[in-house]
């Protein structure tokens, strides 16, 4: 009994004791601090001023011990892992390093790393990123990672590993999928799992930066991006008043990086305009749709992150001259009753503009009723989220804020432990939010804004009545029917706006109007009830807005209804008599077109009708000799005829540019001709904007000019058509171009028809086409300095065409573009064909002849990613120094296909010999290539005596 | 194994026990849910309909949680001092039992219309009211509109738990056809 242990317990001694207490202490002393440390450092980072209570340190408490015991049962990484994996190697006094970085506010130093891809290192460097708790407390810190120059993963050098907050984990990814999807410009984003000396740390979200790799990604142009985020200690003015708080973050080319003048520019118009200047601005100068869209999905998901000071990032496209909007930092999912859960100095002088938000509403409703219909949207978050689960539920450090509710800040933004069971709450929960916003924002979208106030209709004609639009989206006027007494024989009427008749004369009770007049809503700057710094002051509000006719009739209306298109929904509406809660809500005043907005409570946006717009005109040029002494330019209303036969004789560095359609209506006896009137070269001619659509250049001749300048955008060659579409040009002759890159450089348009164009003694490329959509159809092209067919981003097919003499390449396929070639002679090139970055050339019926390479591929790692494809059916590739050269396979092969290295035999490819080339015999090819040039030679000297 | 019962247990083992004791309970009070925590959970599970008769261990800490923090009723309303908190579809409820929350601040705003559009094969039937102080029962024989006047609000937050009881009612907003808005009394 003496030696029983429960004995010796019972009786044990104080000095034992303390022994035998001390692990059961030690445990809960360990918890007790780890709970008390877990409260302690968020509570530095957030609000110092927070008290510790039991409740919070009950919470605290039991947040460590369901991770402890998370992190005893949690299983193994999924094997092979469904995410990309992102593995450091970083030595323990850098890892020092990059963590003491979290004390600064900005200008973190980066520090050595090596990252392990594909089994090798590659070195990189690294650096905190983010200012939040959850960027910076605990194992999953958010990090910056950059490559050595030249070096890039997905085409990207500078990429984020977000450790995001959301409890939701795909609500970011689903709106940048959806902008995406829609044509804004996103970062390329998706979820990796990261190790960082072989500790496991989880999900993260894999973002890029916002650099000329997002642009290669959303097919664009480099140009400037402008990131616009305000440190705490800054005022909110400072963001839309000083460029310094702006980062230039790219450019396109090197000598642009320090010139911040396009932003002067922005930020000038957004704060300093008045309400024309901006309409203006905002019609050359701003993508109107691109901010739109960016916009509609802001509202339709409720999100509040684009504000008065932060998560601003905007892109200028040089060939299109236009602002766009870069997609960044979505937080969404909210519902409070209001369109725009925040604002920001640039959508508020957007929503001034009348068109803006009639057209941001069509954005939206067309979205809610088709990618973003609630069942749409879940779709997409439960696949993505049920791909992203197993290696969710094997994440150590898987943690969200807002898993309280929010009795404040603090603990709304506590950040605690995840599971699945929380996520698939939160999921749900969060469409349920969004199923009730999207039945808010389609009830309200759908409302029929058009009312009528016949109150003042008089006594005799004209009888006067306004149209009201009361309500988010503004409609087409179609029509009005108008009753009469039964006392009225033969009514003539018609119907008058601001002075003009609008309709026919009718004889009945409905009249259509000549053409559909737009009546947009208008909007007031009322006090935010919540205002602060982030949120701003204001906020817009729709108010009722009135537009006054005339009905000139020889008989009293008895009612008057109009009928119109609702410009969100596309549905016929009719107009209501307007209710006193419309009358009352008319405001008194508004917003002068020569005013400057205060952007101050009470103010109301100009009347659409007081802004004056130039009235569609045609300019006709010719015939005959035209001088142009200096530079001239059509605006988009100015449609231009040139007759058959003009002769322009253009000044040194005179310039033609065309923002409307125009119309060089050569012939075959009276060409147009574009030269220098002296033995300066010329400027150039330019196509500029959307409004050109549908322009045709028609014999055409063009020699000796360099580039348009003096405009804001940059042309690179001398004739240059941008951001356009349905452009044909034919029987044209492009010559002797000097200083341009390019004879003719198109970007961005779709559908352009080229048919019987030849371009001679080009300086470097005959045609560069950047992100085009073309038939090219009996192209001659000989003697340029570089490529005879420049492709980039394009789709283009190219026929029955004859490419010669190129210092370069005879066809250059470029970064993803797809040409199909056929019956066409590539000859005497340094390359006949070149396919690299991604692209694919497909060649049917094409000779290669006497080319230093026939076909070269390589790949390189610059922005693009994936292989390049060249395939044909029997390509002849006939004395050529090397007729394949592939970097980018073992084998120098086609993809598809076979070469021939001899002429065809008869019987094959007659139709390029008959009847493109015009040779009887493929032994005559030399000798009629030697007589191109002679005739080019003779043609220049000729033309330019 | 036979203690000697006449001897009493050391100093030392009592201290050992109230340590152990304590280090369990230290543990236990760790692991149980919080009210924060479990107010979260309710929360969401009320708004999706994963649930919609509140336990009453639950209501009890709803309503300990509420006078604890007094920004915790708000936040959980969609809107305004008092609203539906279970799943409905902008008031037109979608479980048999509705939770609606009411603030100190709610003041006049006491009562409670109902828009009966209930198909006539499932009336009549009766709504049972209940609140912190009161019960009530309504009957309702046809469709159309009827009112319901909240006792006054008190010093805190209340919970008021509405009862459809009747034949054949599930979880689903067509076959309930009741909508629930709120007015200020008369």
């Amino acid at each position: 009994m003496a030696s029983s242990p429960f004995r010796r317990i019972y009786l044990v001694r104080p000095l034992s004791t303390l022994f035998l207490c001390l692990p059961g202490i030690a445990l809960c002393s360990w918890y007790a601090f780890s709970a008390y440390s877990r409260f302690d450092s968020y509570r530095r980072l957030a609000d110092d001023k927070v008290t510790l209570t039991v409740e919070d340190f009950q919470l605290s408490l039991y947040d460590v011990l369901q991770q402890d015991l998370r992190r005893i049962f949690i299983a193994s990484p999924p094997d092979p892992p469904t995410l990309e994996v992102f593995a450091f190697h970083i030595r323990s006094e850098e890892l020092g390093a990059l963590f003491r970085g979290s004390e600064l506010e900005d200008q973190r130093p980066y520090v050595a790393a090596k990252l392990e891809r594909d089994g090798a290192l590659q070195p990189v460097e690294i650096r905190l990123r983010g200012q939040r708790h959850w960027n910076l407390l605990g194992k999953q810190k958010t990090v910056k990672v950059q490559l050595p120059k030249g070096e890039l993963i997905h085409g990207h050098r500078v990429f984020n590993l977000i450790n995001g907050p959301s409890p939701m984990v795909v609500d970011e990814q689903l709106i940048l999928d959806l902008s995406h999807s829609k044509g804004v410009l996103t970062p390329m984003s998706q979820f990796v799992r990261v190790r960082m000396n072989a500790t496991d740390l989880g999900v993260y979200h894999y973002e890029t930066q916002p650099d000329e790799s997002l642009l290669r990604f959303n097919r664009r142009m480099p140009g400037s991006i402008y990131s616009g985020d305000l440190p705490p200690s800054a005022e909110t003015e400072e963001l839309w008043n000083d460029l310094t708080r702006w980062k230039k973050v790219a450019w396109r080319i090197d000598k642009e990086k320090e010139d911040l003048s396009d932003l002067k520019r922005f930020l000038h118009n957004i704060k300093q305009s008045t309400v024309e200047d901006f309409a203006r601005f905002t019609e050359e100068e701003i993508d109107l749709d691109a901010f739109a869209t960016f916009d509609a999905i802001d509202v339709a998901f409720g999100g509040d992150q684009h504000d008065f000071r932060e998560n601003h990032k905007y892109y200028r496209d040089p060939y299109r001259g236009r602002w766009e909007p870069i997609a960044w930092n979505f937080r969404g999912f909210q519902n409070d009753p209001l369109f725009n859960l925040v604002e920001n100095p640039v959508l508020l002088r957007l929503k001034l503009v009348p068109e803006y938000l009639s057209l941001r509403n069509a954005i939206l409703y067309r979205f809610l009723v088709k990618k973003g219909s609630v069942n749409a949207v879940r779709n997409r978050g439960t696949a993505i989220l049920k791909k992203l689960a197993p290696e969710l539920a094997t994440d150590p450090y898987w943690d969200a804020y807002r898993l309280l509710p929010r009795v404040d800040e603090f603990h709304r933004e506590m950040v605690r432990p995840m599971n699945l069971k929380r996520v698939s709450l939160v999921f749900e929960s969060e469409m349920e939010t969004y199923s009730k916003r999207h039945a808010f924002l389609v009830n309200k979208l759908e409302k029929n804004p058009l009312w009528l106030d016949a109150r003042n209709l008089g006594d005799s004609s004209p009888f006067s009545f306004n149209l009201i639009i009361d309500g988010q989206t503004g409609v087409k006027l179609k029509g009005l029917t108008v009753s009469w007494s039964p006392e009225c024989r033969n009514v003539r009427w018609r119907v008058i706006k601001a002075g003009k008749p609008v309709t026919p004369i009718s004889s009945n009770n409905w009249v259509e109007l000549d053409q559909p007049t737009d009546l947009y809503p208008a909007i007031a700057f009322v006090a935010r009830e919540n205002p602060n710094a982030r949120r701003g002051e204001i906020r817009s509000e729709i108010v009722p807005i009135a537009y006054p006719f005339l009905l000139d009739s020889t008989c009293t209306p008895t009612a008057i209804e109009a009928t119109a298109i609702h410009m969100a929904t596309g549905s016929r509406v009719r107009s209501r008599p307007a209710e006193e809660s419309v009358f009352s809500r008319l405001p008194r005043r508004s917003l002068r077109p020569n005013q400057v907005p205060q952007m101050v409570e009470g103010e109301v946006s100009a009347h659409p009708w007081s802004l004056t717009r130039p009235e569609v005109k045609t300019v006709r040029l010719g015939p005959g000799q035209t001088d142009i002494d200096k530079t001239k330019v059509f605006q988009e209303h100015q449609s231009v005829e040139i007759a058959p036969g003009t002769r322009f004789r253009m000044a040194p560095s005179a310039s033609l540019i065309f923002k409307g359609r125009v119309r060089f209506s050569g012939t075959r006896d009276q060409p147009i001709v574009l030269e220098g009137a002296g033995a300066d070269h010329w400027g150039g001619i330019a196509l500029q904007g959307p409004a050109t659509a549908g322009s045709v250049l028609e014999h055409m001749i063009v020699r000796g000019g360099s580039r348009p300048s003096g405009e804001r955008i940059p042309y690179p060659g001398m004739v240059n058509i941008h951001d356009t579409r349905g452009i044909v040009i034919k029987h044209c002759r492009f010559s002797d171009n000097q200083v341009s890159d390019d004879v003719v450089h198109v970007a961005y348009v779709k559908k352009l028809l080229v048919e019987d164009c030849t371009i001679e003694n080009g300086f470097a490329d005959a045609w560069d086409l950047e992100f085009v959509q073309a038939d090219l159809t009996r192209l001659q092209v000989s003697g340029v300095g570089d490529d005879a067919v420049d492709l980039m981003g394009s789709d283009v097919d190219i026929s029955d065409s004859l490419l010669s003499s190129c210092r370069g390449n005879g066809i250059s396929s470029g970064e993803e573009s797809r040409a199909t070639v056929r019956n066409t002679l590539v000859a005497d090139s340094r390359v006949g064909v070149l396919v690299k970055n991604a692209s694919h050339a497909e060649l049917f019926s094409t000779l290669l002849f006497r080319n230093q390479i026939g076909v070269r591929v390589y790949q390189r790692e610059v922005r693009f990613e994936g292989n390049s494809r060249v395939e044909a059916d029997v390509l002849f590739i006939v004395d050529s120094r090397r007729a394949i050269k592939r970097s980018d396979r073992s084998r120098d092969l086609l993809d598809v296909g076979r070469i021939q290295r001899g002429f065809p035999q008869k019987g094959v490819l007659d139709n390029l010999r008959e009847n493109v080339i015009g040779i009887p015999l493929w032994d005559q090819l030399s000798d009629w290539l030697q007589s191109q040039i002679v005739s080019t030679n003779h043609r220049g000297a000729h033309e330019n005596q | 194994m036979k203690i000697n019962r006449r001897r009493l247990p050391s100093i030392g083992f009592i201290a050992l026990l109230l340590t152990y004791g304590l280090a369990a309970a230290f543990f236990l009070w760790g692991f149980s849910q919080p009210d924060l925590d479990r107010v979260w959970y309710l929360h969401h599970e009320l708004k999706i309909g994963r649930t919609y008769q509140i336990k009453k261990r639950d209501k009890k800490i709803l309503l300990r949680a509420m006078a604890r923090h007094r920004e915790l009723a708000r936040a959980l309303l969609p809107s305004g001092e008092i609203g539906i908190v279970s799943e409905n579809s902008d008031g037109w409820i979608a479980t048999p039992v509705v939770t609606i929350i009411r603030t100190p601040e709610s003041g006049a705003k006491n009562r409670l219309l109902f828009d009966i559009r209930t198909s006539k094969s499932l009336l009549p039937y009766s709504i049972t009211i209940r609140g912190s102080d009161f019960d009530e029962k309504i009957a309702i024989h046809k469709q159309g509109k009827i009112g319901f006047d909240l006792p006054r609000v008190g010093a805190t937050a209340e919970i008021i738990t509405l009862r459809l009881e009747g034949r054949d009612f599930i979880a689903d907003p067509s076959v309930l056809g009741v909508r629930i808005r709120f007015a200020h009394g008369g």
